[in-house]
């Protein structure tokens, strides 16, 4: 899924870690990560500002310097290299509200491709949002109306892609 | 002896002693290096990582509260990357603990909220997160605040340390919490709710209730005194704001004092005090000024004294008073009233049997609780030892300093200790099973041979078999071997009883035999007393037979004659248990200070109706307690907190007692001083320094008097058993786990509910009672 999104996989890093490796046995590297996270989660949430940038660059350099154990120090260090190496990624989703990997719920759009749609009407079944419209197609009639989404709506969990059997749904 | 290491801190060379620790050091070198988890005297975990400093030639940085001291090294402890590293730390831990400074008790103390100021942070860089806990009020005591605690672990460490190991952390990651196991209440977990935890805590997560909102830090007044629950003597720091007590402490917070000591000050600001003297007339009571009431009690004296002779008069004061006011009283019945019918607690709680004991063992034997502390190995008399907490708490520091510490006795005892289980009241035949062990030790027992009575205390111990030891105890005769093996083996071993257990004879007989075997006759034994001033007590005198001193009726008494003015009485005089039978008979007036004899024994009705019977009965307490009630002149006492004086504290040393609150009664001297006026005998000395003076001469006296050799001859095997059981008409009351002799006091205050908790549904009633802020005194 977040394949090319540097700021998810590194949610993704600190979710697990946070999960399983933290011990909260120092006070650095467990509310530090704590703090990462939430930060990593306001960038994805099309939150971020550039000052969490700074924050991060903080927040590694020191839980590198005073984490007790190597799995804080790791995990400082992976957060450091994933902000040098994805810079990029990282100002894009900041200050263009645009997530280069297309895996950020809050900066994705979802459409219908309606030459692919077959308008059987799955997807508006699995949608938890209500985000889909449009009327399923019954045969010997016509004039339905099309599948759609309303990106407003829309919260981005993907569920309809999985359902879709035409690969009508894609994220742009 | 450990060599010495030579480093350098911030430039300056000092050298410290190998297994130092960098901050220990540091301290030396006149550095304090900022911390939260690190206290001394408990065990560091490196946990808040503030402490780190530069350590040249090694990577990164360094927690001084766990690293030791190396040859040659050389630290930096402050520089922009150290300071820049503490304030990334302290800013972290502000954005997790709301920043309430303006209420909060713990301003102008709390470690955290220095550390902010030293670090020049007004507020977290980071987002604020409320982790939104119930602050938990599950006792009466204190209350846990989880939004405040910053997870520094001393409350655990401490607790693992000296207290009842009920609390660590739970849960993992961000759940992580310091709590009881399964999260049920303290009080479930077995909580004895000394309050170290709260002593120890650096900000405001565990907080005295009873401090909230009483008085800002630096609003309240300190005062030294000593504790007046227990004769362990515990140095008490006494906080007060606005004339009241709000907080009793330590002057090292890492100390131990016992849930009486921290929490049991409340009672002298209990509304049931008696405030006022108070004469019967007609069967009811009639508040009387003070002069008043010293003429009614003098006129009464005197008229029983003539009419019916000395000796019907008695007098008993408890051991919770000053010596000045112990001495003052048997000087008054002694001169002023001329009877030697006078007793205190000493004479059935012990005291005068540790004497006894240390006369035959020799006062170098005598341990301390800081001792026993530092002792390998330690065997315990367990049952009753809950009214020790001080010797308890030594006990859990010595096990989780590494000590093997043996507990003999027939209840439950800590899961740090190595229990051997006996049957109930057979500590004498289980002491006498170890020394039949120990004596199958043929050099063990040679050491013996010198001493009186030697062949007669081996045919006692040849003639006991596995069998009998076995019968009697009800425990294996090759767990007393072991015990006896590891005994004699241990470098510095130590055995600890409570003053209570000393009552007969064999057993005293019995320790110095054990001390004998093991030829231990330095710091190796720790009697504890029961009261607070239970050798005081009987060094002053309390007690027909002993003069101030202690002497005895053996002794050459002209000391005292010429100190106190007058001829000494020539009957022995009564102790109490005599003086209750005879209470309506021989007896018509009676003279009772701060004790409830009617709680203090078992038989409390059979007392109650004796008192009763008396002509003129004369209480002096705090409370209306079942004594007061009988009486026909009640005089309010001065709660120990209001009180000037001295305590001889278990070791025999004098501590202070200093008033930490005013109070508008006439301190128990001044009560003593002005009968005894009027009753005709001036006393020379009134105020507690001149007494001191007087008392101390007397002490001086005594000292010099016979350290006599250890004596063997006597132990019958068939008349060992616990004391206090038979031979007395009167027995001492059986105590729960809470073992409190002062009930009186007790009742009065919050400790009330803890009391009530060995297996009684009265506590949940009572707690729940507090902690709707209801009427305490019920």
């Amino acid at each position: 899924m977040n394949e090319g999104c540097s700021v998810s996989l590194a949610t993704d890093f600190f979710k697990a870690f946070l999960a399983e490796k933290m011990c909260a046995k120092c006070l650095p590297c467990m509310l530090g990560s704590i703090e990462i996270l939430s930060l990593l989660e306001g960038i994805a949430g099309g939150r971020g500002r550039l000052k969490d940038i700074q924050s991060l660059n903080r927040l590694a350099g020191e839980i590198r310097e005073t984490a007790r154990c190597k799995l804080g120090k790791d995990a400082a260090d992976f957060l450091t290299s994933s902000l040098e190496g994805h810079r990029d990624g990282y100002l894009s989703h900041i200050e263009d509200g645009v997530c280069p990997g297309s895996c950020c719920e809050k900066m994705t759009t979802y459409v219908i491709d309606p030459v692919l749609c077959n308008a059987c009407g799955a997807c508006k079944d699995v949608c938890q949002e209500g985000a889909i419209i449009g009327e399923a197609l019954i045969p010997y009639l016509s004039d339905n109306r099309p599948m759609t989404i309303l990106s407003k709506r829309c919260n981005g969990c993907g569920a309809c892609i999985v359902t879709c059997i035409g690969g009508a749904i894609e994220i742009v | 002896m450990k060599n010495k290491v030579n480093l350098t801190i911030n430039d300056k060379e000092i050298a410290a002693l190998e297994g130092t620790l960098l901050i220990e050091a540091a301290k030396l070198a006149g550095v304090d290096i900022p911390h939260l988890c690190y206290c001394e005297s408990l065990a560091s975990t490196g946990s808040c990582r503030l402490c780190m400093v530069e350590v040249e030639g090694a990577k990164g940085l360094i927690a001084s509260c766990t690293q030791k001291v190396k040859e040659g090294m050389k630290i930096t402890t402050d520089s922009d990357k150290i300071s820049e590293a503490r304030r990334f730390v302290v800013d972290l831990i502000l954005s997790n603990h709301p920043g309430d400074c303006l209420s909060c008790d713990k301003n102008g103390i709390c470690e955290l909220q220095k550390y902010a100021y030293e670090l020049e942070i007004d507020k977290t860089s980071f987002s604020m997160k409320d982790q939104g806990y119930a602050i938990d009020r599950d006792n009466p005591f204190f209350e846990r605040n989880y939004n405040l605690c910053i997870l520094c672990g001393r409350c655990v460490r401490i607790c693992k340390k000296q207290s009842g190991d009920v609390i660590d952390f739970v849960k993992r990651g961000m759940m992580t919490k310091v709590a009881t196991a399964m999260e049920t209440g303290l009080l479930e977990a077995g909580c004895d709710f000394c309050g170290s935890c709260v002593a120890v805590c650096p900000t405001a997560a565990l907080m005295e209730r009873d401090r909230r909102y009483k008085g800002r830090e630096w609003e309240m007044e300190s005062t030294q005194t000593t504790c007046s629950y227990c004769g362990a003597g515990c140095k008490l720091i006494i906080d007060s704001a606005f004339g009241a007590m709000v907080r009793a402490r330590t002057a090292d917070p890492a100390d131990f004092i016992c849930t009486r000591g921290r929490f049991g000050f409340d009672y002298a600001a209990s509304p049931k005090r008696i405030k006022s003297p108070m004469i019967k007339k007609n069967g009811k009571l009639k508040e009387v000024s003070y002069d008043e009431a010293i003429k009614f009690a003098a006129e009464r004296l005197k008229e029983i004294k003539k009419a019916k002779g000395t000796e019907s008069i008695g007098g008993f004061i408890g051991a919770t008073e000053t010596n000045e006011a112990i001495y003052l009283f048997q000087k008054m019945l002694r001169s002023a009233l001329g009877t030697n019918n006078i007793d205190s607690p000493a004479t059935f709680l012990g005291a005068g049997s540790s004497l006894e004991l240390f006369k035959a063992v020799g006062q170098d034997a005598l341990a301390t609780h800081l001792d026993l502390e530092t002792a390998d190995f330690v065997i315990a008399l367990s049952d009753g030892i809950s009214s020790y907490p001080r010797l308890l708490a030594a006990l859990r520091r010595a096990a989780s300093a590494g000590a093997k510490v043996v507990t003999i006795g027939s209840g439950e005892t800590d899961k740090r200790f190595a229990a051997l289980t006996i049957k109930e009241d057979s500590e004498g035949f289980a002491l006498l099973a170890i020394a039949k062990a120990m004596a199958d030790d043929k050099e063990a027992l040679s050491k013996l041979e010198e001493m009186v009575g030697f062949a007669e205390f081996k045919k006692v111990l040849t003639s006991l078999d596995d069998k009998s030891i076995e019968k009697e105890t009800s425990a294996r005769a090759q767990d007393f071997s072991k015990v006896a093996a590891e005994y004699l083996a241990a470098k510095n071993p130590v055995i600890a009883v409570g003053s209570e257990m000393l009552k007969e004879e064999n057993f005293i007989m019995l320790l110095t035999a054990l001390l004998a075997l093991g030829g231990r006759f330095k710091s190796s034994i720790l009697v504890d007393m029961a009261l607070a001033n239970l050798r005081g007590a009987l060094s002053m005198g309390a007690a027909a037979g002993y003069y101030p001193g202690p002497l005895n009726d053996d002794d050459d008494l002209r000391a005292v004659m010429e100190i106190f003015g007058t001829k000494l009485p020539k009957a022995k005089g009564m102790r109490v248990e005599s003086m209750i039978e005879k209470m309506g008979s021989d007896l018509a007036a009676f003279y009772l200070i701060g004790d409830d004899l009617t709680a203090r024994f078992d038989d409390g009705a059979k007392i109650k109706k004796a008192l009763g019977s008396l002509d003129f009965l004369m209480v002096q307490d705090s409370f209306m307690t079942g004594a007061a009630e009988m009486a026909d002149l009640i005089i309010p006492k001065r709660s120990s907190f209001e009180e000037e004086g001295t305590y001889v504290s278990y070791d025999g040393s004098l501590s202070q007692v200093s008033p930490a609150i005013s109070s508008d009664l006439k301190s128990t001297i001044e009560v003593i001083s002005d009968l005894s006026t009027a009753l005709g005998f001036r006393m020379k000395s009134s105020s507690p320094k001149e007494i001191e003076k007087e008392f101390l001469i007397l002490l001086n006296e005594a000292k010099g008097s016979g350290e006599g050799k250890v004596n063997l001859s006597g132990l019958n095997p068939k008349a060992i058993k616990k004391p206090g059981k038979e031979e007395l008409v009167l027995s001492i009351p059986s105590i729960g786990k809470f073992g409190f002799y002062d009930e009186s006091r007790i009742l009065h205050s919050k400790l009330g509910t803890v009391a009530f908790r060995a297996g009684s549904s009265g506590y949940n009633n009572f707690a729940q009672d507090i902690l709707k802020g209801g009427e305490r005194d019920e």
